[in-house]
């Protein structure tokens, strides 16, 4: 099994100096699915941004085992009004047209009316058609009706399935129905 | 209406120039504005004013006619505006405040310069509120190069420049991306040789007008862009005409105004 990131004493600090996460040891391999869990405000998301080179400042040492284009990144689903009046078509790569998440969806639609649950589906839709090594989601299940997150959970684990290299890192509090290969937790605290 | 053509003649570099520029200022300012970065490029364009107007303070003590040096220090000080707002600026929550400082700082030492080099003052006047008109054949047409050069880049990459901008608002942006930094630069040379040019008001309406009427009622990307582009060249083309049909009327203010009728008629029409 090949290593795709390998963490060291990782810990995620403010530009100040403060300690915004605990410092944390683990290894990710092909195929795994690692939970990130903990209390509000224990440093989960933080350290995903560290991970992914949005934050900075931090102590410790990590690294990628493949290359940082086969990673893709879902932050939390925000409130976002966008200045450009994408439609929810613009927003997907020509690959991904074809994805069962956008079943029953208008395409038509201007992301800035569109509800939590098609924002998320257009968005993992898109980010799923690269068939990353390396999955990143932070709360994907945030701001989404139960429906919605159903097909999100299911359109995950085909994706696992049709891909078996491929990894996912998961800061989540959803308790989840399907069985998913390989899995383990790690507690944020 | 000869008299009219006649004078069509005289400017036949200065207003396709003009006009050119305005789409391409007109599809920068979108992106930016997406970026939610206004505030930065509007301070950009002080740095490069005040760069361009220090280049023109040398020649004059130095008895020299460098155009370069003027164009060479005012991106200079764009790039080091870029690189003070995207190092210590960008990451802080509050920074709309900062920006103004910084943009208060440079127009106070434009100002200064100037009251210093009395000999300035026509030339300020001009770098900061325009003068199309009199532009000079070659800056004419360096413009129009650049322009339909970096014009063509941004609508071939228009939509991955576009998701671009989202993932930076979205706080995903975690892959570099070559055309992304093209655009940057892109960005800092069309911006200084438009302020060189055209002057900071054109250069700073043009940037913004079109974005604020073209986003309001676009159902998509391309209908958007579409929008944006007439609002731009339109608007800019009757404005420039209509203020060579009158000997009281300076072009910039006409131009602006012009830009402002037709995303008007746009930002109306169903």
């Amino acid at each position: 099994m090949t290593t795709l990131l390998q963490v060291q004493n990782l810990q995620a600090r403010s530009r100040e100096g403060k300690n915004l996460s605990p410092a944390v040891n683990f290894e990710l391999q092909e195929g795994e699915v690692l939970f990130l869990r903990g209390e509000n405000g224990a440093g989960k998301s933080t350290l995903l941004k560290t991970l992914l080179g949005l934050h900075k400042y931090f102590t410790g040492n990590f690294r990628f085992g493949v290359d940082k284009k086969s990673v893709q990144y879902l932050p939390q689903l925000g409130n976002l009004h966008f200045h450009l009046p994408l439609s929810l078509r613009d927003m997907l790569p020509a690959e991904a047209v074809d994805s069962p998440l956008l079943k029953g969806l208008d395409l038509q639609k201007k992301w800035n009316t569109a509800s939590g649950g098609e924002r998320q589906k257009i968005l993992l839709a898109a980010v799923l058609a690269s068939k990353p090594s390396v999955l990143v989601l932070d709360e994907p299940f945030n701001h989404v009706d139960k429906e919605s997150a159903q097909t999100i959970e299911q359109a995950l684990g085909r994706f696992l399935k049709e891909n078996p290299r491929s990894s996912l890192m998961i800061v989540s509090h959803r308790a989840f129905i399907q069985e998913w290969p390989h899995v383990r937790f790690l507690e944020i605290r | 209406m000869n008299s009219f053509w006649e004078l069509l003649q005289i400017y036949r570099w200065s207003l396709p120039a003009s006009v050119l520029m305005a789409g391409v200022l007109a599809l920068i300012g979108a992106q930016w504005t997406a970026r939610e970065k206004s505030a930065q490029i509007f301070v950009l364009g002080q740095g490069s004013s005040l760069g361009i107007v220090l280049g023109l303070a040398i020649n004059l003590l130095l008895g020299t006619d460098y155009h370069g040096l003027s164009l060479a220090i005012g991106l200079s000080l764009g790039w080091l505006t870029l690189l003070i707002s995207d190092l210590l600026i960008e990451t802080r929550a509050d920074r709309n405040h900062i920006y103004l400082t910084l943009f208060v700082f440079f127009l106070s030492l434009t100002y200064l310069l100037t009251a210093l080099t009395p000999a300035l003052e026509s030339h300020m006047a001009s770098s900061y509120f325009g003068d199309i008109a009199v532009m000079s054949d070659f800056g004419a047409q360096a413009c129009l190069l650049l322009g339909l050069l970096f014009g063509g880049f941004l609508l071939w990459q228009w939509r991955s420049l576009s998701a671009v901008s989202f993932q930076l608002v979205n706080h995903s942006f975690i892959h570099r991306n070559p055309y992304n930094r093209l655009f940057d630069l892109g960005t800092l040379l069309l911006t200084t040789m438009a302020i060189q040019s055209m002057g900071y008001l054109y250069t700073m309406g043009s940037l913004f007008i079109a974005t604020s009427f073209a986003a309001q009622r676009s159902e998509n990307l391309k209908s958007y862009t579409r929008k944006l582009l007439w609002i731009a060249f339109l608007g800019s083309f009757l404005g420039f005409s209509v203020s060579l049909l009158s000997t009281n009327l300076p072009t910039v203010p006409c131009v602006l105004i012009g830009q402002m009728l037709v995303g008007f008629l746009f930002y109306t029409k169903k």
